[in-house]
């Protein structure tokens, strides 16, 4: 046989075979799915021109309205109507700390905010993917990432600047592989979850710079949450593996202004 | 047409997004088929990728751009396809892929082989970037921001697949063997 001839030519005969029709069955399984699973609920997005300029009017109308109140009470010399009415107390996690023991005392982290009635409940059934959103062009850069407890569920948060990436939480099983280098790590807590952030890195190749400088691996000793340890971040696809305590139900949702990817473990 | 089919199914509208998914499917299994190697796995991340699209598809905000946002939902449903079940291991024999109708005269049955087991041990990853170039034809810059990674790594990845198959055809045109029309 002599020389391949032209083997970009050949790639491309080699792709065009094969399969191209999608069977009925599966637009049939498909729709059958769809009658019952719901749309997500979007809030935003807030770069919306439109969405921009209502946000911010409401804003001020409620900072507005907020001064005029406390004015009004500071000038009447009592106390405000309905007690202390809501403060920066009121509305704080119970617990955010990344650190390796227990945090002793409440945190005031205000992006680790207990639940706002608006997540979805919290599934069993896995995987739980998330599609990316806000960012077509460049891998998102991770600008925090942060562990919480809460009454009920603990809580990891991923934040980025610009959008939030494609995710997939799926249960793992061992051996547990490190991206790229393929060796094999362990994971403390059963079962062990594998997070799948694509679409992320904590590096900005583009500025040379990590804005995300913090631990990469979590034992916070959590109700929940064993050990939260990175196992990759290569290719624009940022990897966790998640051990918990017992495990129960998850959940995963997205939070805007700023972009943040919330995981839910339930107790 | 496709726009107003996915304006009205980000509304809930079931029938529509039936009749969108009619419209895009064949399409997507071609992709997913090239990417996996294999029918069934490819037909259950088309079929992922379509339950994800409806439920993610408010998050959709220029309704022009769904079948580039689909894409992308679907190399990440291969992905985790390929994760699951990696059957095309390059230590277990592998099943020749149904070649359909579009079987092309010029591919002799050794190249081919050659090809097929070269493309088998390339990552999902790097078998989407081809497929997205050589197949649907897009420029590169057009696969990085498809499949939502730096241009670089696009080049990348084209770069070291495409070596990897050449260097399976150079291969193949040292060995002495017939050459066999398939």
């Amino acid at each position: 046989m002599t020389a391949p001839r032209d083997p970009d030519r050949l790639i491309r005969a080699f792709l065009a075979e094969g399969q191209t029709d999608l069977p009925d069955r599966v637009y049939d399984e498909v729709r059958s799915d769809i009658e019952h699973t719901g749309q997500r609920t979007v809030f935003g997005p807030w770069r919306n021109s439109f969405v921009n300029r209502f946000v911010a009017v409401a804003a001020v109308a409620a900072v507005v309205v907020l001064a005029v109140v406390i004015g009004l009470q500071l000038g009447a010399g009592g106390p405000l109507v309905g007690g202390p009415g809501p403060s920066a107390s009121a509305s704080a996690p119970a617990s955010v700390e990344p650190s390796a023991e227990p945090s002793t005392e409440p945190s005031v982290e205000p992006s680790v905010e207990p639940s706002t009635g608006v997540e979805p409940p919290f599934t069993c059934d896995l995987p739980i993917t998330l599609v990316a959103a806000g960012s077509d062009f460049h891998p998102l850069i991770t600008q925090d990432i942060r562990v919480g407890t809460h009454d009920g569920y603990d809580r990891i948060v991923f934040e980025y600047d610009g959008g939030t990436p494609f995710l997939e939480l799926d249960l793992a099983r061992p051996p547990y592989i490190q991206d790229p280098s393929g060796l094999p790590q362990t994971v403390a807590g059963s079962p062990v979850y594998r997070i799948t952030l694509t679409g992320a890195t904590k590096y900005d190749t583009e500025t040379g710079e990590q804005p995300y400088q913090g631990p990469t691996n979590f034992e916070p000793g959590y109700a929940q949450i064993v050990q939260f340890v990175e196992f990759g971040d290569f290719e624009a696809t940022h990897n966790w593996y998640l051990g918990v305590n017992g495990g129960d139900c998850l959940r995963a949702f997205t939070l805007l202004d700023p972009h943040r990817l919330v995981i839910d473990i339930q107790h | 047409m496709q726009a107003a089919l996915v304006d009205r199914a980000k509304q809930g509208d079931k029938e529509a997004f039936d009749a969108l998914a009619r419209m895009v499917g064949d399409r997507c299994m071609a992709i997913a088929c090239r990417i996996l190697r294999d029918t069934d796995l490819a037909e259950d991340a088309v079929q992922s990728a379509l339950i994800t699209a409806w439920r993610e598809l408010r998050s959709l905000r220029n309704s022009d751009r769904f079948e580039p946002w689909l894409h992308r939902i679907l190399a990440n449903a291969c992905y985790a396809e390929a994760r699951h079940r990696r059957r095309w291991s390059s230590a277990i024999g592998v099943l020749p892929v149904e070649l359909g109708a579009s079987r092309d005269e010029t591919l002799t049955v050794d190249i081919r082989d050659q090809l097929e087991r070269a493309f088998r041990r390339l990552t999902a990853e790097q078998r989407a970037v081809l497929v997205f170039h050589f197949y649907v034809g897009l420029p590169v810059p057009e696969v990085a921001d498809r499949l939502g990674i730096p241009l670089g790594t696009a080049k990348s990845r084209i770069h070291h697949a495409t070596s990897a198959l050449r260097a399976s055809l150079e291969a193949d045109a040292r060995t002495p063997s017939q050459e066999r029309t398939a």
